[in-house]
């Protein structure tokens, strides 16, 4: 072979090597992996109970509120009815029925206020707006940090204030009947305070 | 006559330090105002009362009592503990209030009842809030700044 000739030949065998070592090979294709499903978040307690879903405020005329925010105040203010009324309760709570005068902030709208933010907070609400920012469950059920607190809770007390609770959803149409997790859900969720709580 | 240097001084001091009251005591009043500036309630004139019945009542004498009730002018909500006799019932502070419910109450049903009265040791060790310790300096000092405000 010519030596001018050389050259070009060897460049050309060594492309076909490098590509015939290179070339994927036709006859075994690679197996198409299917990415598996990422499965769908598990709903929050909030999202359960209506979450951010926006909906007219009964309460406010001309004003919006989340769903999820809706349902608990009116768990919570027919707790408070509820709570009023049950004579185990009225150690903790007899400021609910203390008669203030007009224009003045009533101990229903305070506790209404302060109970339903603290369930957005532990239920996994994101508005800001409805963040709780009140004391601790623990500082707030002592009498040497909270000057409010009268007495220690016991254990007795706390499970019937829970009762209370349970009485207040059945009132809103929520039982165990018609939705157990839901129920038990909460109520779980009110337990996970008692170790705060109780103090007794 | 010329004023000698020191009363100069001194009168320059005593205006540095009247300033300075005069300043930390404005600061002081909108602290107070931005700590008792009334919260965005929901339900802020609902006032609940009690009613303690001290006779046996059924569940279709506490339907007639709630009904009652719930027909007076100003009144929101009812609730009927059956088990202890209680009524609790919600009214709009200013459209009605616990006394006249109570004596159209024993007006219209002749019933063994009291109306509930949390006394003032109630009032102040529980939750959620009024009772304050009146008496105290701090509460005076902020009651009377928080009157200037408002």
């Amino acid at each position: 072979m010519k030596k001018s000739l050389m050259i070009p030949v060897l460049l050309l065998a060594g492309a076909s090597i490098f590509h015939t070592s290179c070339k994927k090979d036709e006859k075994d294709p690679e197996p198409e992996v299917t990415p598996a499903p990422t499965p769908a978040p598990t709903p929050t307690l909030y999202e359960r109970v209506g979450g951010t879903t926006s909906v007219a405020d009964p309460k406010n005329p001309g004003t919006m509120i989340e769903q999820g925010r809706l349902t608990l105040r009116s768990v919570v203010d027919s707790a408070i009815y509820v709570i009023a009324g049950d004579p185990t309760m009225t150690p903790y709570f007899g400021v609910l029925l203390g008669e203030v005068s007009a224009n003045n902030t009533t101990g229903f709208a305070a506790l209404s206020k302060n109970f339903t933010d603290f369930l957005c907070s532990a239920t996994d609400a994101k508005n800001t707006a409805y963040a709780y920012k009140g004391l601790s469950m623990k500082d707030a059920h002592d009498p040497a940090k909270n000057n409010r607190m009268g007495k220690k809770a016991n254990a007795a007390d706390f499970d019937k204030f829970v009762g209370d609770i349970g009485t207040a959803l059945a009132k809103n149409g929520v039982t165990t009947t018609n939705n157990k997790a839901l129920v038990d859900d909460l109520v779980a969720l009110l337990y996970t305070t008692k170790s705060d709580v109780v103090q007794q | 006559m010329e004023k000698s240097s020191p009363a100069k001084k001194l009168k320059k001091y005593v205006l540095i330090f009247s300033a300075v009251i005069m300043i930390l005591f404005a600061v002081l009043m909108v602290h107070i105002y931005m700590v008792t500036k009334p919260v965005n309630y929901d339900n802020n004139n609902l006032q609940l009362a009690r009613v303690d019945f001290k006779q046996t009542i059924d569940s279709s004498e506490a339907a007639k009592i709630r009904h009652f009730v719930a027909s007076l002018p100003g009144v929101q909500n009812t609730m009927f503990n059956l088990q202890d006799g209680i009524l609790v019932y919600g009214f709009l502070l200013g459209k009605q209030t616990s006394d006249n419910v109570f004596q159209q109450l024993m007006y219209q049903g002749h019933y063994k009842a009291e109306k509930f009265v949390p006394d003032e040791d109630m009032k102040t060790n529980s939750c959620p809030m009024a009772g304050k310790d009146r008496s105290s300096f701090v509460y005076r000092i902020t009651a009377y700044i928080y009157k200037l405000l408002n």
